[in-house]
């Protein structure tokens, strides 16, 4: 089997651990003051703002990076082939999403108010978002085949 | 394509965990491809030949629209 230039699977905990800890700060700090149209309105950062940046901003996409790039147990060419299979579907997604998005713009831009663009550039408007979407596909098929597959018939 | 894995595993009183052991894959792997919902890179198939000392067209058989 080719060389799979993955991290070891102990790098899945501290991703886990990093996105714990970056859910919690979204939540409890960024997401509110963003709803709340609290977020950037003095002139300089807030102790909260910077918690808040520093769980949304730059724990949730370092997370997702490392464990989308971090092996799993047993890493064989079963796994290796779902992970090709969960690209290419995220891949798809985001090609749909992306021909839809002149659509979804002139909608968004005459139906909503600008505060409201604002916000949702803030929060949905990252490439990031691509990472958590093919993780989600990669761990919930990984988890339903080995289900499947765990019983020796 | 269909294989005879089951058969040679039993044949040789292996385990699907000793033979992934030995393959170096796991042991849900082995039962994909026995379950014949995986087909095996040429690497794995060589990996099985060696360990049931037999080759790889006494393990692994094409089928009609293969």
């Amino acid at each position: 089997m080719k060389k799979q230039h993955l991290l070891p699977h102990v790098w899945q905990w501290v991703g886990l651990m990093a996105l714990i800890v970056g859910l919690v700060l979204s939540i409890v700090i960024f997401v509110p003051l963003v709803i709340r149209g609290n977020y950037g309105i003095s002139g300089r950062m807030t102790g909260n703002e910077i918690l808040g940046e520093l769980g949304y901003l730059l724990l949730l996409p370092l997370s997702a990076i490392i464990l989308c790039f971090s092996r799993e147990k047993i890493e064989d060419e079963r796994i290796a082939e779902l992970r090709m299979k969960s690209l290419a579907t995220t891949a798809i997604i985001f090609v749909i999403l992306l021909i839809i998005a002149p659509v979804k713009s002139f909608f968004i831009v005459r139906l909503c108010s600008p505060s409201f663009l604002g916000k949702y550039q803030l929060l949905l408007g990252h490439s990031w978002w691509m990472l958590f979407v093919y993780l989600l596909i990669f761990k919930i098929s990984y988890w339903v085949q080995n289900k499947r597959y765990s019983d020796e018939k | 394509m269909k294989n005879n894995i089951r058969v040679e595993r039993a044949r040789q009183r292996m385990s699907q965990q000793e033979l992934a052991e030995k393959t170096g894959v796991s042991r849900q792997t082995i039962n994909a491809i026995e379950l014949g919902k995986f087909n095996p890179s040429t690497v794995l198939a060589l990996k099985m030949s060696l360990v049931f000392g037999i080759s790889v067209n006494e393990i692994f058989q094409l089928e009609e629209g293969d």
